[in-house]
């Protein structure tokens, strides 16, 4: 599904991904566990395709998609911290990505439905997303990332900076999203209980780059 | 402001509507010219400050892209766009006047050199008005829409014109406001018959009699609400509600 294949990337002389490969199988949700500052963004950043690496390939269904621009590719991806359109609604921001894909308009209204009832959040489209909650906002943000039915996910650190109890409250719906929805997702974190409570696989930052 | 309205209303140390009654004449007494149209300078007025409004927030738009889109070479441009801040009005209204007055661009008798110099003052609101919201754009929100489907035009459509949708109507208000108060510029490109407000009440303070004086300061009262309605409007529309 996924091959990473000896990626490099340095900013400013220092080396911040060297040689990195890893594999990804179709269904999988995969947590790639490291410290913070390690390179995890860089690396989720490259698959994403906002960020070209100095070296190295990244294959998506045996195709080579380094050179690819990010919004051709089908990779969505959840940021840290969450990045909604302020000046768009819930509806819009979830109906974002099928709007840029040209789906029209009753199929993205059926879309956007179909998944704020899968995170919760069933009613909330015509809210404004600076009024939501920060595990509203989290929600948002994931409905809006599955909405143009990507290939493949990316979640960088996506519970970042939520309190222990809607933490762990998302983790459990996130897992369940993620499972209902048979979304291939690769899951950047350094708290090695959200990447066990996630993933279904673990790859340990030090494992993915040659000693 | 209380004074400005109030002295509108006295003449020659009475309470009269006369001032505001007479707006429309021209003449102080039969063959004796008021050497101004009052009326007719707050229809120059705002005409003026339409094409000095649509001149300025073009440019501003433009090089607020512009100097967000390249820092480094940008922040020359940027520099250069602020130079009317640092500049008196009268100063730049001469540089138009020697600059425009040779062919092939010998334009000082063309009606718009007035506007363009109100633009020329206002560029820099504009300007700044703008780049203060496309820098506060976190460059992940642009990242986000990629990943989602948006192509880089539609990225900058998406995410950076909307979001300067708001300043660029306040600046459309500002730039209009900004052109009707100017006085300094208009004093040197200004030519007979196109008088603007500002214009129309300094010459009337320097006519003799009551008459002048208490129009005069009818026409500041106009200026006051015209400029007053403009910025609030524009105050108004940027507090407004969420984009459809």
């Amino acid at each position: 599904m996924l091959d990473v294949v000896g990626v490099s990337v340095a900013f400013d002389g220092r080396q911040v991904l060297d040689d990195l490969s890893m594999h990804v199988d179709r269904g999988e949700v995969v947590a790639v566990l490291g410290a913070s500052g390690a390179g995890k963004s860089t690396l989720l950043r490259v698959i994403a395709g906002l960020l070209t690496p100095d070296a190295g390939r990244v294959l998506l269904e045996g195709v080579d998609i380094t050179d690819r621009p990010s919004h051709l590719r089908r990779i969505g991806m959840i940021f840290q911290d969450e990045q909604l359109f302020p000046h768009l609604d819930v509806a819009a921001n979830v109906g974002f990505g099928p709007r840029m894909s040209g789906w029209a308009a009753p199929r993205i209204a059926t879309r956007v439905e179909e998944l704020l009832d899968i995170v919760g959040l069933t009613g909330f489209g015509a809210r404004r997303v600076d009024r939501l909650s920060g595990g509203e906002k989290k929600r948002v943000a994931l409905a809006r990332s599955l909405a143009p039915e990507p290939a493949l996910l990316l979640l960088d650190e996506p519970l970042t900076g939520l309190d222990r109890e809607l933490h762990d409250r998302l983790i459990v719906e996130l897992h369940d999203v993620l499972r209902s929805t048979a979304t291939t997702a690769v899951l950047v974190s350094h708290d090695a209980d959200e990447a066990a409570a996630l993933a279904s696989r673990i790859l340990y930052w030090s494992d993915l780059q040659p000693v | 402001m209380v004074a400005l309205v109030t002295r509108s209303f006295r003449v020659a140390g009475d309470w009269s509507m006369s001032a505001w009654t007479k707006l429309g004449a021209t003449e102080v007494r039969p063959g004796a010219g008021l050497g101004v149209d009052p009326l007719a300078s707050i229809a120059t007025s705002l005409r003026f400050a339409m094409v000095a409004a649509a001149i300025a927030t073009v440019v501003g738009f433009l090089a607020a892209a512009a100097i967000n889109a390249s820092p480094r070479a940008g922040r020359l441009l940027d520099a250069g766009l602020m130079l009317p801040l640092a500049t008196s009005a009268v100063t730049i209204g001469l540089g138009m006047l020697i600059t425009f007055d040779t062919w092939p661009v010998d334009w000082r008798a063309r009606w718009w050199l007035v506007p363009l110099g109100h633009a020329l003052v206002a560029v820099p609101f504009v300007v700044r008005a703008l780049l203060g919201v496309l820098r506060a754009i976190p460059a992940d929100l642009r990242a986000a829409a990629a990943t989602l489907g948006a192509s880089p035009v539609r990225t900058w459509w998406e995410v950076d014109a909307r979001a300067m949708r708001r300043p660029l109507l306040a600046g459309v208000g500002f730039s209009a406001a900004i052109s009707l108060g100017e006085f300094g510029a208009t004093t040197i490109l200004t030519r007979s018959g196109t008088e603007t407000l500002p214009i129309a009440i300094g010459r009337l303070l320097r006519r003799a009699g009551a008459l002048p004086q208490a129009q005069a300061f009818a026409m500041a009262t106009i200026l006051l609400l015209l400029t007053t309605v403009l910025v609030v409007a524009s105050g108004v529309h940027e507090r407004a509600g969420i984009d459809a």
